[in-house]
């Protein structure tokens, strides 16, 4: 899998800022995001089911309409629930599917309704161990 | 004139003694030893390999395994070999005779067996890969397992087989008298200095300390009694040890997948304790089979499943992890940042 975009969120609801490279830690989540956990440090989204919802809706939105931290070259990231993957020396423990909010429609009528299923939404994780990540590392599945 | 003579074993198993079987032993430092250089070397790999451990969590792991070790290594030695230790008692400290763990009894496959469900269970709590974990555990004991022979060596037991007087390294083992010899020891009791009643012991126990404490009388008597061995724990030491780390650090220098290092050392563990074990003496009352002891054909199947793991392991389609060497960190695909 790999990571074919990269953008944070400076502001809360304010427009998300693409970037090639960026520093993820476990105690500060996505460098120069504004909001997180430690549960919620970064947040995934499969491009496949991207392409999928867009075409669906019959609109053009470019991928961080999700507000979404890292857009990965994979058909879908359900099975990585449970997992950790490694990208480069950064490792990620996804704990979960990220829930689109009512904010997805504000950003495009009907956008949250086809999220919800499948796991489009993508998923979010917590950072084991920090580090920088860029466009087109390579993610991959750490055996647990 | 340099005296090709048999080295008399002398060495105190205790740096510190107390009394009453209680004091700092060289086998217990073997071990705390073991633990404190496991702790750098998986801090190593931590910093500069790929890692789902970040250093400061690396104590937390070792104290874990440590656990896992001790409680493993003693409950297993209680349920294979003595299980009355489960439900007698003494009238001195610890009282239960489970917790009596300087009169000896740990298990080494027990102790392997606390280890894997400790890491089994940190793996699970803290979101780590157990696999990984596996390897950084193999890779970090090849030194305590060891040192654990050196001090096997200090206390004069697992000694090795006989060998020519004018060996360079020919060791006289007293223990071999209490163990092996048909000698008879009582011949030795009016040689031995009177002991006051708090440090009676036995008979056994008296000569070896009188050895020790470098009684010439004592000495005199006993040395002709003694064959000359092969230090074989040493040896032991060096294969077991040594030399495995050498082989799993040479593995490791770059990232591999997660038990690759795991099934590697179970191999070249169980290829050198084979070798080792040619200049050990055998258990008393197991005969060799085809020449070989219980232990080197217990290594035989050790060595297939390392075998058959370690392969198994290098073809499953995860991230590769660890490594110690700097600047190492190659991904499956083949990058490298």
């Amino acid at each position: 899998m790999k990571v074919l975009a990269i953008a944070v969120r400076p502001v809360k609801e304010g427009p998300m800022r693409e970037v090639d490279r960026v520093e993820l830690s476990p105690e500060s989540g996505v460098a120069g995001d504004h909001g997180h956990s430690a549960r919620r440090g970064v947040t995934f989204l499969s491009a496949k089911q991207w392409e999928t919802v867009t075409r669906e809706l019959g609109v053009n939105l470019p991928w961080h309409t999700r507000r979404a931290n890292v857009l990965l070259e994979a058909d879908t990231l359900a099975p990585l629930i449970g997992r950790t993957i490694r990208i480069g020396r950064v490792c990620v423990e996804i704990l979960g599917e990220t829930d689109p909010c009512a904010k997805m429609d504000r950003q495009y009528a009907g956008l949250r309704e086809a999220l919800v299923r499948e796991c489009r939404g993508g998923v979010y994780g917590r950072v084991l161990v920090g580090g920088e990540i860029g466009v087109g590392d390579v993610a991959e599945e750490v055996w647990t | 004139m340099l005296s090709l003579a048999a080295y008399l074993h002398r060495l105190d198993p205790f740096l510190l003694e107390l009394g009453g079987g209680f004091g700092i032993r060289w086998y217990g430092l073997s071990y705390l030893a073991g633990f404190v250089l496991a702790y750098f070397l998986i801090r190593r790999v931590t910093r500069v390999g790929i890692s789902t451990l970040v250093p400061e969590q690396v104590a937390d792991m070792v104290v874990a395994g440590a656990i896992g070790i001790f409680l493993g290594g003693r409950l297993g030695y209680a349920l294979f070999y003595d299980r009355e230790l489960f439900y007698t008692f003494s009238s001195s400290p610890p009282w239960w005779n489970l917790l009596a763990i300087h009169r000896g009894g740990m298990a080494s496959h027990g102790g392997i067996l606390g280890f894997i469900v400790a890491m089994f269970v940190f793996a699970r709590r803290r979101g780590h890969s157990w696999g990984h974990l596996m390897d950084l555990g193999a890779f970090a004991c090849p030194i305590g397992l060891g040192f654990g022979r050196v001090a096997n060596f200090i206390n004069g037991e697992l000694y090795g087989r006989p060998c020519a007087p004018d060996f360079p390294l020919a060791v006289l083992f007293p223990r071999e008298l209490v163990e092996r010899s048909d000698a008879d020891l009582q011949m030795l009791a009016p040689l031995l200095p009177p002991v006051p009643p708090s440090r009676q012991t036995g008979l056994e126990d008296q000569i070896l300390r009188a050895i020790q404490e470098g009684n010439a009388q004592v000495i005199e008597a006993v040395t002709p009694l003694l064959t000359p061995r092969h230090p074989s724990q040493l040896y032991e030491a060096l294969l077991e040890g040594l030399v495995v780390f050498l082989v799993l650090a040479l593995i490791w220098t770059r990232p591999r997948r997660p038990l690759v290092v795991g099934g590697s050392f179970l191999a070249v563990y169980g290829v050198m304790r084979i070798l080792a074990e040619f200049f050990r003496e055998p258990d008393e009352g197991i005969a060799l089979v085809m020449g070989l002891s219980r232990g080197q054909w217990l290594s035989i199947p050790l060595v297939a499943a390392g075998l058959v793991i370690a392969l198994l392991a290098a073809r499953r389609k995860v991230a590769p992890m660890g490594g110690w060497l700097k600047g190492q960190e190659t991904s499956a695909a083949g990058a490298k940042r």
